[in-house]
């Protein structure tokens, strides 16, 4: 009997396969059936509802899904995995830089930071033009700018990166 | 003007629009000619189309806006008119003037009445000379960081900065204080040359809380002018509408006795003749000012097609072919209320970021009074090159109330796998308490909506979505086949997970 946790943006589910068609989650009992699989969208009958889900592959533990007009993302952690992460989260001890990454193929029309400068958690970073129009990037944390990696006027695909920032957290011991 | 039946029309775009103006030639028994760009060579346009041609690469400077290769093709396959669709080259005077010269007639108005209502500033000081009421601002283009300060201070702030060489928000800026003016400038004046090639700016009084009302007119070559009433498009992400309505919940029969004759007799000074739309803004008190003259089909046409039962681009054929219009003024009967959704690949949680990728599953509304203009199927990419547009949902009801509830249970029914759109705003816009009201102005979405509540996912979705997740990681399906009949088998291949191995 296979026992997962759903980690999605706001909790965590534990769920229990009992046997085929049949899981326990959050402690409800519920009877499920795949009807149809069509081009990866899967019709499932659950309880006594329909539903059309495409659920697709990120990762081995990642899915994104979409359903009627909802779309998130949910880790599927096994025991297997549990494990693994554990032992990520002990090896990392050091924060991260984070790589700014385009979110669609664009073209570069203005750098509004230099490399080394302090910026502000939603400070613009870079305007991308696509699809005719403007889009500014912002960072999500504040932090050093630790290099710019595009041009102006260049063109970028989707999830290149932009720029790479060094995260500042205040009053970290040395 | 003599008169020229036309035999077959070359559509100078792709997409819904294109669809769209096909299906009217078909009905008509007009042969049609696509052109395409090499990433749309499988679009539905070029399938639609009696005969279609290559442009060239996907982007529209290479493709869509080749003046020269559309021409070439248009006289290659005999087509005697070529109609623009909305965006490229539908608002450019000297391709009008290039079709005039190799004797091709050009779906829309000529080009002097283009050039002057394009302009701007032109069509502010033609509006002006007839009393048609204006923003108060400049009627020429500023040619300083000096005249620019001084003119704001006249007008007072907040003031809106505009590009005199086209539309669309491109340009666009709201200036609130002196000090911002400079940036400001720069900032629209780069936009603007960027998307026109023209870096003219002029200055506008803002209004405040603004509503934003058109007029659809048509007018033929022999005098006759008429309108199709108003369609409201208030509600707008960054100077985009998204919802369309006919008519204006904000319109008395009075204000819109006033408001279609300003339209109507800007059309007749200015000569234009065809589909054209009259755009005015509105502010808290009802009064209205002129904005400026569309000279195309707009996007948003469907609205009063749907109210007036009559197809403006069969009307703009006949207009082109020399005839006169088809019925008058009195002869207009409008009836209940239309509603549109522009259906965008983009995302509301994340900034209205443009998504591209493919749409692995769409599933349209279908019944009474609901139309959709689609330009795109299951198993189609959509690419960073081109507008963002999905579809266009409209519905018609008797009243308001009901084409708000058919259009609520049509967005339900709606389903679009695979790219990230806007279903879900629009769902939450027919929802919300000032629309439904009818309260509501440009700024509606920046004043209420919150990403956050498109952002929260319902328990049962998550259990839904948690099943198929671990339905997903237990059976790997190997690809689909289709057997001769057309059913779906798939093959499937079940796996015990069997991970701590």
């Amino acid at each position: 009997m296979e026992q997962y946790n759903v980690i999605t943006a706001t909790e965590t589910l534990n769920v229990q396969c009992l046997s085929d068609g049949n899981v326990l989650i959050k402690g409800e009992n519920i009877y499920y059936q795949l009807i149809q699989n069509y081009s990866g969208v899967l019709r499932l009958k659950i309880g006594n509802n329909y539903f059309n889900v495409y659920c697709k592959e990120i990762s081995e533990t990642d899915f994104e899904l979409w359903i009627q007009h909802h779309v998130f993302r949910l880790k599927l952690e096994d025991s297997r995995s549990r494990l693994l992460s554990q032992f990520k989260k002990f090896s990392s001890s050091t924060l991260e830089n984070v790589n700014v990454k385009a979110p669609m193929p664009g073209l570069v029309k203005a750098i509004e930071v230099n490399q080394g400068e302090i910026i502000e958690k939603g400070g613009g970073l870079i305007i991308l033009e696509a699809m005719k129009m403007e889009n500014e990037i912002r960072s999500t944390i504040r932090g050093r700018v630790k290099s710019v990696d595009v041009k102006l006027n260049s063109s970028v695909d989707k999830d290149q990166t932009l720029l790479t920032i060094e995260p500042i957290i205040e009053n970290l011991n040395k | 003007m003599s008169k020229h039946k036309i035999q077959k029309i070359l559509v100078a775009n792709r997409g819904e629009i294109t669809i769209r103006v096909m299906k009217t030639c078909k009905e008509m028994g007009i042969k049609t000619v696509a052109v395409y760009s090499e990433i749309d060579q499988d679009a539905l346009h070029v399938r639609m189309a009696d005969e279609a041609y290559l442009l060239g690469p996907a982007p529209a400077r290479e493709s869509y806006l080749h003046q020269e290769k559309i021409v070439d093709i248009a006289k290659k396959t005999q087509s005697d008119a070529i109609h623009p669709g909305y965006g490229f080259l539908s608002e450019n005077p000297i391709f009008v003037d290039l079709l005039e010269k190799n004797q091709i007639i050009f779906i829309g108005p000529n080009s002097k009445a283009i050039r002057m209502l394009g302009d701007k500033t032109a069509a502010r000081t033609l509006a002006k000379s007839i009393n048609v009421p204006i923003v108060p601002g400049t009627t020429q283009p500023i040619k300083s960081l000096d005249e620019a300060i001084e003119t704001a201070r006249k007008v007072s702030y907040p003031i809106l900065l505009k590009a005199a060489g086209g539309g669309g928000g491109k340009g666009m800026r709201i200036v609130r204080t002196e000090s911002e003016l400079a940036s400001s400038l720069r900032g629209s004046q780069s936009e603007a040359l960027s998307a026109f090639g023209d870096d003219r700016i002029y200055i506008e009084k803002y209004i405040e809380t603004p509503r934003h009302i058109e007029v659809q007119v048509l007018a033929d070559h022999h005098g006759n002018i008429i309108h199709l009433g108003e369609r409201e498009c208030s509600v707008q992400r960054r100077h985009q509408k998204i919802i369309e309505e006919s008519p204006s919940t904000i319109v008395t029969q009075e204000i819109r006795d006033r408001l279609t004759k300003a339209a109507t007799s800007l059309i007749k000074a200015s000569g234009y003749t065809n589909a054209g739309t009259v755009e005015f803004i509105f502010d808290k008190d009802r009064n209205f000012y002129f904005l400026e003259v569309n000279t195309r089909l707009q996007v948003e046409h469907p609205v009063t097609e749907m109210r007036v039962g009559i197809d403006i681009v069969r009307e703009q054929i006949g207009i082109a072919e020399g005839n006169p219009l088809s019925f008058n003024q009195e002869e207009i009967v409008f009836n209940g209320h239309s509603i549109e959704c522009r259906v965008y690949a983009e995302d509301p949680t994340n900034n209205f970021y443009p998504s591209i990728g493919k749409i692995v599953s769409l599933k349209s509304p279908i019944g009474f009074g609901i139309r959709e203009d689609r330009g795109i199927e299951e198993g189609n990419e959509i690419s960073s090159y081109y507008d963002p547009l999905i579809s266009k949902l409209v519905v018609w009801a008797r009243t308001r109330n009901e084409a708000l509830e058919r259009m609520r249970a049509a967005l339900t029914s709606y389903e679009i796998f695979g790219v990230r759109n806007n279903l879900s705003l629009c769902h939450w816009i027919m929802n919300h308490p000032k629309f439904v009201d009818g309260d509501f102005d440009t700024n509606f979405l920046s004043n209420y909506f919150k990403p956050e509540v498109l952002a929260k996912i319902p328990l049962l979705i998550l259990k839904v979505g948690t099943i198929a997740s671990i339905l997903n990681n237990q059976i790997l399906p190997t690809s689909p086949t289709t057997s001769k009949d057309g059913e779906i088998k798939s093959k499937w291949r079940t796996k015990l997970i069997e991970h701590m191995r």
